[in-house]
């Protein structure tokens, strides 16, 4: 072989190898992105759902003050406003907490428990919204309302 | 011309190897931390003060936490009682302290464990529980 | 040559990181599905323990303090009905380790502890005391409420019954009744009676004797 092509191999050597190795970090990259990653994203949504749920429910619960003769309770409650970068809505149905979720996989429903004298629980709460619950009523009958 | 020397490229694998290795134990050891019970402890915490507020003295006119808080004397006179009162109502592995306005009692409170703590009032001032696991 | 044992090294090297990567992914995985620490069983947990020991519950004679009987009858049923998280799941509930509740496997599930007293109403006590103008009967501490039987003899008028001082029951025309007194909880009662002298017959005070133990409930729920 001339000199000069004897200089030139290790140069196209190396760079046979770069470019290998850039194929193979993009393909990489691809696999992960359109594989792994989207699975990822929605499993760790569906975990922030059922723990907003968890929390919001706790707090409704809470506020819910010891029997007395007049209630009449307000109390803001934090919530993250937005899961998986989508806004979302709990609802107050029958009883039961809902959360509603563009993606259905992070969506869900708990059940509230709540004492006798809780005659209704309603309202909606949006999430990009201040949210508040209010507990009013006499010693018999309480309404919790999500405003 | 054999130099016995490691090609390049393996080491640089290797370096990429351990760098992706060592991202993902960091990742395991982080998430792997236990959660923070304190509102469980509150709630212990809570629970002690309501059932002592509920309940009477030995000889006397008051509830146990309202004599806690009413004076240097009753202090004085119900601290033993109550104390064994909060050591058989808590579960056996939490410690407690409790402080009122006339002095404070319990085990030492030590500085780094999660602490759950309540304040009951009373009339004559309020009454703090602390609680933790020891 | 060398050329061409680089290329073997530079697949062997990439073949290593991709091995790494997998790991990487497969400890990723794991580490997800170890983060999941139920929350909604974390509540449903919370919110049956609230519910059992909250004043104005069914199964309490006041904040914190359980009914042995109410106690006694408790089934996951009803354990559902005053807590709707706890439906369809596993639940265990004990005092002091001794299981009240149990309903399938709930090992795997979140646990919530409470400090509880117990409350026996085992049966009542009954004091007698024969009427005489001035005359005392004791009720100890702890008693809210008693039962109070007046039975005059003939040609007695019973006039005023009196709890440490305070009027509980009068008719100044004479008493002959059995009705309920509210008491001074915290302190031991004296129940006095005001008659005319010469005056014959019982009164009989009747109270829940009570026996108070202090419990750790341990509610464990796994839905």
């Amino acid at each position: 072989m001339s000199d000069r092509s004897r200089g030139l191999t290790p140069v196209v050597g190396k760079g046979l190898e770069a470019v290998i190795v850039l194929l193979y970090v993009a393909s990489l990259v691809a696999a992960l992105h359109g594989g792994v990653l989207p699975e990822y994203r929605t499993a760790a949504a569906a975990e922030v759902g059922d723990r907003t749920l968890a929390t919001a429910a706790d707090r409704i619960e809470a506020s819910v003050p010891s029997p007395a003769s007049a209630v009449d309770v307000t109390r803001t409650v934090d919530l993250p406003d937005t899961i998986d970068r989508a806004a979302y809505r709990i609802r107050a149905v029958d009883g039961t907490l809902v959360l509603d979720h563009p993606d259905p996989a992070v969506s869900g429903r708990v059940p509230l428990a709540l004492p006798e004298r809780v005659a209704t629980v309603e309202g909606t709460w949006e999430s990009d919204d201040r949210t508040v619950v209010r507990v009013r009523g006499d010693g018999r009958r309480v309404r919790v309302i999500l405003s | 011309m054999r130099r016995g020397q490691l090609s390049l490229t393996v080491v640089e694998a290797a370096v990429g190897v351990v760098l992706v290795m060592g991202v993902a134990a960091g990742f395991t050891a982080v998430s792997a931390g236990p959660p923070s019970s304190t509102t469980q402890l509150d709630t212990l915490a809570h629970d002690a003060g309501t059932v002592l507020a509920a309940e009477p003295t030995e000889g006397g006119h008051d509830a146990r936490l309202v004599a806690l808080a009413r004076s240097g004397e009753s202090f004085a006179e119900v601290r033993t009682p109550v104390r064994e009162r909060l050591a058989a109502l808590l579960p056996a592995d939490v410690l407690f302290r409790v402080r009122t306005p006339h002095g404070s009692f319990g085990y030492p409170q030590p500085p780094t464990a999660a602490v759950g703590s309540a304040t009951m009032p009373t009339r004559h001032g309020p009454v703090t529980i602390w609680v933790w696991y020891g | 040559m060398r050329a061409q044992t680089n290329l073997v090294a530079l697949v062997l090297a990439l073949v290593l990181v991709t091995g790494a990567a997998v790991v990487g992914v497969a400890v990723a995985d794991g580490a997800l599905a170890g983060a999941d620490r139920e929350p909604l069983d974390r509540h449903a947990a919370t919110a049956v323990a609230d519910r059992l020991v909250a004043d104005g519950s069914p199964t309490t004679v006041r904040a914190n303090a359980l009914d042995a009987a109410a106690v006694a009858e408790l089934n996951a049923s009803r354990v559902e009905a005053l807590a709707p998280p706890a439906e369809e799941a596993a639940l265990r509930i004990a005092l002091d380790g001794e299981p009240v509740v149990e309903r399938g496997a709930a090992s795997g599930g979140a646990t919530v502890r409470r400090s509880v007293v117990v409350v026996n109403r085992t049966g009542n006590a009954r004091r007698t005391i024969d009427i005489a103008d001035g005359a005392t009967g004791r009720v100890p501490r702890g008693v809210g409420r008693a039962v109070v039987d007046v039975d005059p003899g003939p040609n007695t008028t019973v006039h005023t019954v009196r709890a440490d001082g305070r009027v509980v029951l009068h008719d100044g025309a004479g008493l002959d009744t059995n009705a309920t007194v509210h008491l001074f909880r915290y302190e031991p009662t004296t129940v006095r009676i005001e008659t005319d002298p010469n005056a014959t017959g019982r009164v009989a005070v009747t109270y829940p004797r009570r026996v108070v133990e202090t419990h750790t409930l341990t509610v464990t729920v796994d839905a």
